[in-house]
C-alpha cells in the first residue's frame, strides 16, 4: 500500500495521487536510483523559470511546469563493469521505463529492463514493480541454486502476477509493461571456471532487447514479441512487408491483468566466447539503431571511457534522434580471465 | 458532525503541441460521518455546531390580493410549524416599504404562536419594492454573525422601475451575507430579475405557477436549508503565472457561470464564493484555464483546485485536486475529450440555446427559434436529460428527438414559457 503524507489514507500502489485527500503520492521505495525520503527533483530550481519553490514531485508552483524528477533520470553503478541508465527521453512526459540489475556474491549478474505499455494506465508503477520483482526474484531461486531458465520462468511469474494487481486508474487500461531479463554465469567445466566462456540466460516478454557486443560475434540476442516479428516468423509475410505496416511494433505479449495464458516468455539460453559486452535496453535505444553494428557504434563512444559515461552516451545518441521515447539501457562488460562475470 | 468533502477532477490532461485551453470538471461531493439517518427527508432537524438562521421573505404587494397572499400565508404558517426550535427565524413582509412581521429569534413554541398570530393580520397592497425587504432581512441576519445565514423570498410581481438602483445597491449590500432561494409565484414576474438576485445571493430562482403549489415548494426549500452543515466555503483556485482562468462555472446541479464572482487571493490564487454546503450534497464545477504553451513532452500543474472554509478564525483547506496539462505529440490522446467535460460542455449549450431560442420566439423570428430549440431537442435527447426535455415539449412539438426535427407551437401558456427558461439551466450528470 501506498501511505498518503496528508491524510494518511492507504491507497493502491498504482496511485499517483491520494484518492482521498488527492495529495500526490510519493513514488514507492526502492525504485533504483530512488532513495526514498530525499527530494525527489533532479535540479533544485526551475529549468522553465528559475524558481526555487518546487513540490516534491517537481511542479513549479510558480510556472506550473514539471521539473526532472529521480523517476525521470536515474542510474546505478554497480561496480565499473556494471552500470545501468534509464530516461525519460524528450516526447514522453513520464519516464515509464525501469531496470533492476544486481550483482550475485558468487559472481552471477541479474539484469532486467522493463518497458511500461504507454496506453495502459500507471505503466511506470508497472515496469518499477515489474522489474523489482523479478529482481529480487531470480536473486532467491539462484541462491536456492535453482537453475537460470528455471529461475528466470518463475520471475516473470511472480512479475506478472505483481503487474497483475495494479489497479487500472479512471477508465484506462490494466497497466502492463515489457519485460527482459538476463542471468549472466560463469561456465564451470570439472569443477573449473571457464576463462574464455561465459553463459547468458534470458527470458522475455515485448520488444524490450538485449545484444551482445564482441568482437566478430555482435549478435541480438532476443526476439521481439511483436506484430511485425510474428507476421516474418509464421511466414505471413517478408520482412520488408511487415516493417512497412502501421502496426509493425506493435506488441504482441506483455505483462499485465490483461496478458492472457498463452502469453508465454520466451526462455534462450546461449555459450558466448569471452571478452564481450551485454547490453539490455528498452525501445527508446533500439528504435534509432536496431541494425547490431549501428547499436555497437553508438555504444562505443567516446573510446575507451568508462562505462557508464558510454552509458549516458547512448541516451545521448538517442535524445539527439528525438528522444521519442523512454531510453533505457543496462551494460555488463565481461572479461577473460579473472574469471568472475562483471569483474570486481 | 463532521462533513467530509470529496473531490476528483475529470479531463483529458493531454495537449497538442501549442494548444494551451485546459478544461476540467471537479465533481465535490459531502459525506457525513455520523450519517445514520435512514429516508430521505431526514435533513430536517440535522444538528451542527454553527447557529442557522432561516429569513421569510414575502411579496405582499397589491398583486398578491385573494388567492397568493392565502397560500402564501398558509405556505409560511406550515414553515413556521416545522422550523426546528434550535433554528432562528424571522419573517419580513414586503410591499413599498419593508415590515418585521417576526423579529429574530429562536424558534421556541411561544415564538411560533407568535409569529402565527401576526401572520394572521397580513393582507395585501401597495407595490413592489424588494430592495427594501432585503435590507431588513439584511438587519436581522446582522445580529447573529457566524451563523448559517439562509432567506427563502417570495413574490408574485415585477419590481418597481424606480427601485432598480437601490435594489442593486441592496443586493451588493447583502452579497456574502446570506443565501437566498427565490420563488415567482403565477406569471407576472419577470425569470431575469429574480435570476439576478438569486445568482448574486447564490441561490436558485423558479416559478411556482399554481398558488396552491407554494407550500411544498417552501416545504422543500426549508428542507434542504436545514441541511446545510458549513457556511461560506470558498472554491480556492491556484493557477500557474502566465494563466488565466477564462471561466469557472457551477454545471451541476444546474449551470451558475460563478467568473465573475472571482475574489484574488493573491497574484495565482483566487477564491469563489459556494455558500453553504450541506450532508451529501454534491456539485460539479467547470474550469477553462488558458496556460502558457509547452512543448511536446512537457508536463504542467495548470491548477490546483480546493475548499476552503474558516472554524474559529482558522482557515481549512480541503480536498485538494490537481488540473494538468500534458503536451503531446500522439493525436490519438490529445483528440480525444473527456466524457465528463464532453457532457458538461453540451449541458452548457443547452441551456445556452434553450435561452436564445426563447429570445428569438419571444421577437417572433420562428425560424431561428426553431433552430436553437431543435439543437436544443437534440442535446437532451443525447444526453438523457428528461426534465428539460419535458419542458421544452411544451414549447415544441417533437417529431424525431435524434435529429431534432421539431415544429414550435405557437400557442403555449406563460407559465410553460417561464419554466423552461427559469430551468433550462438544470443539468443532468453522467452515466458513469
Amino acid at each position: 500500500m501506498n501511505h498518503c503524507p496528508a491524510c494518511h489514507e492507504e491507497n493502491d500502489l498504482a496511485a499517483r495521487f491520494c484518492e482521498s485527500c488527492g495529495t500526490a503520492l510519493a513514488i514507492p521505495e526502492g525504485v533504483a536510483g530512488n532513495d526514498s525520503n530525499l527530494p525527489q527533483t533532479v535540479f533544485p530550481n526551475c529549468q522553465k523559470c528559475d524558481s526555487t519553490d518546487l513540490e516534491p514531485d517537481g511542479f513549479c508552483n510558480q510556472c506550473g511546469f514539471r521539473n526532472p524528477t529521480k523517476r525521470d533520470r536515474f542510474e546505478q553503478i554497480i561496480n565499473p563493469n556494471f552500470v545501468a541508465i534509464s530516461d525519460r527521453g524528450i516526447k514522453h512526459s513520464q519516464n515509464e521505463d525501469c531496470f533492476a540489475i544486481q550483482q550475485l556474491s558468487d559472481g552471477r549478474a541479474v539484469l532486467v529492463v522493463c518497458d511500461g505499455v504507454s496506453s495502459s494506465s500507471n505503466p511506470g508503477i508497472a515496469s518499477q514493480q515489474a522489474s523489482q520483482t523479478a529482481c529480487r526474484s531470480i536473486q532467491r531461486s539462484l541462491e536456492a541454486d535453482v537453475e537460470p531458465s528455471q529461475a528466470l520462468l518463475e520471475a516473470i511469474a511472480a512479475a506478472q502476477s505483481t503487474v497483475a494487481k495494479l489497479v487500472p486508474s479512471g477508465h484506462g487500461e490494466a497497466p502492463s509493461t515489457t519485460i527482459v531479463a538476463a542471468i549472466v554465469s560463469p561456465i564451470v567445466e570439472s569443477g573449473v571456471e571457464s576463462p574464455a566462456m561465459t553463459q547468458i540466460t534470458l527470458g522475455w516478454l515485448g520488444d524490450s532487447r538485449a545484444y551482445w557486443f564482441a568482437p566478430e560475434a555482435s549478435q541480438q540476442l532476443t526476439q521481439d514479441h511483436s506484430w511485425c516479428e510474428e507476421m516474418v516468423a509464421t511466414g505471413q509475410m517478408s520482412r520488408e512487408e511487415a516493417e512497412r505496416s502501421l502496426q509493425a511494433h506493435a506488441i504482441t505479449r506483455w505483462l499485465g491483468a490483461d496478458a492472457d495464458g498463452e502469453m508465454e516468455p520466451t526462455i534462450a539460453q546461449i555459450n558466448l566466447p569471452l571478452p564481450g559486452r551485454l547490453l539490455l535496453c528498452s525501445d527508446g535505444l533500439w528504435n534509432y539503431a536496431s541494425e547490431v553494428s549501428q547499436l555497437q557504434k553508438s555504444l562505443q563512444q567516446p573510446e575507451g571511457a568508462d562505462l557508464i559515461t558510454i552509458a549516458r552516451k547512448g541516451v545521448e545518441f538517442a535524445l539527439r534522434c528525438g528522444g521519442q521515447d523512454n531510453i533505457t539501457i543496462a551494460l555488463l562488460d565481461l572479461k577473460e580471465s579473472p574469471p568472475n562475470s562483471g569483474g570486481t | 458532525m463532521t462533513t467530509q468533502f470529496n473531490a476528483q477532477v475529470y479531463q483529458n490532461a493531454y495537449l497538442p503541441e501549442g494548444s494551451q485551453e485546459v478544461n476540467a470538471i471537479m465533481t465535490i461531493a459531502t459525506d457525513n460521518e455520523s450519517s445514520g439517518e435512514s429516508g430521505g427527508n431526514a435533513p430536517i432537524g440535522a444538528t451542527s455546531g454553527a447557529a442557522r438562521v432561516f429569513g421569510i421573505i414575502c411579496d405582499t404587494s397589491g398583486s398578491m390580493e385573494g388567492e397568493k397572499i392565502r397560500s402564501a400565508k398558509q405556505a409560511i404558517a406550515k414553515l413556521i410549524e416545522l422550523l426546528p426550535t434550535d433554528v432562528y427565524f424571522f419573517i419580513v413582509t414586503g410591499s413599498s416599504t419593508a415590515q418585521l412581521l417576526s423579529p429574530l429569534s429562536l424558534a421556541t413554541v411561544s415564538a411560533k404562536q407568535q409569529a402565527l398570530e401576526a401572520l394572521r393580520g397580513v393582507t395585501a397592497n401597495r407595490s413592489t419594492t424588494i430592495s427594501t425587504w432585503l435590507r431588513l432581512a439584511l438587519q436581522q441576519f446582522q445580529q447573529m454573525p457566524g451563523a448559517i445565514a439562509q432567506a427563502l423570498l417570495l413574490t408574485d410581481g415585477q419590481n418597481d422601475s424606480s427601485d432598480t438602483n437601490a435594489l442593486n445597491q441592496a443586493l451588493n449590500a447583502c452579497e456574502g451575507q446570506f443565501q437566498c432561494d427565490c420563488r415567482g409565484v403565477g406569471t407576472e414576474w419577470r425569470v431575469a430579475q429574480l435570476q439576478t438576485i438569486a445568482h448574486k445571493l447564490l441561490g436558485t430562482a423558479d416559478i411556482i405557477p399554481e398558488a396552491a403549489a407554494i407550500e411544498a415548494d417552501f416545504r422543500a426549500i426549508l428542507g434542504q436549508a436545514m441541511s446545510k452543515q458549513i457556511s461560506d466555503i470558498a472554491l480556492r483556485l491556484w493557477t500557474p503565472q502566465g494563466a488565466k482562468v477564462m471561466f469557472c462555472k457551477q454545471v451541476s446541479p444546474a449551470i451558475v457561470d460563478v467568473t465573475n464572482k472571482a475574489k484574488a487571493v493573491s497574484a495565482q490564487i483566487t477564491d469563489y464564493p459556494t455558500g453553504s454546503w450541506g450532508n451529501q450534497e454534491s456539485r460539479d464545477y467547470h474550469f477553462c484555464i488558458r496556460v502558457n504553451a509547452g512543448n511536446v513532452g512537457d508536463e504542467m500543474l495548470a491548477g490546483r483546485a480546493s475548499l476552503v472554509y474558516s472554524q474559529n478564525g482558522v482557515e481549512t483547506k480541503v480536498a485538494e485536486t490537481r488540473i494538468l496539462a500534458i503536451w503531446t505529440d500522439d493525436e490519438v490522446r490529445s483528440a480525444k475529450i473527456d466524457r465528463t467535460v464532453a457532457h458538461y460542455t453540451g449541458q452548457a449549450e443547452l441551456a445556452q440555446v434553450i435561452q436564445e431560442g426563447m429570445e428569438e420566439r419571444a421577437k417572433g423570428n420562428f425560424e431561428q427559434a426553431t433552430a436553437k430549440l431543435s439543437r436544443a431537442v437534440q442535446l437532451s435527447a443525447e444526453s438523457g436529460n428528461e426534465a428539460t426535455m419535458k419542458l421544452l415539449r411544451k414549447v415544441v412539438e417533437v417529431e424525431d428527438e435524434a435529429t431534432g426535427t421539431i415544429r414550435i407551437k405557437r400557442d403555449v401558456r406563460k407559465e410553460d414559457e417561464m419554466a423552461l427558461e427559469t430551468r433550462s439551466t438544470k443539468t443532468t450528470r453522467i452515466k458513469r
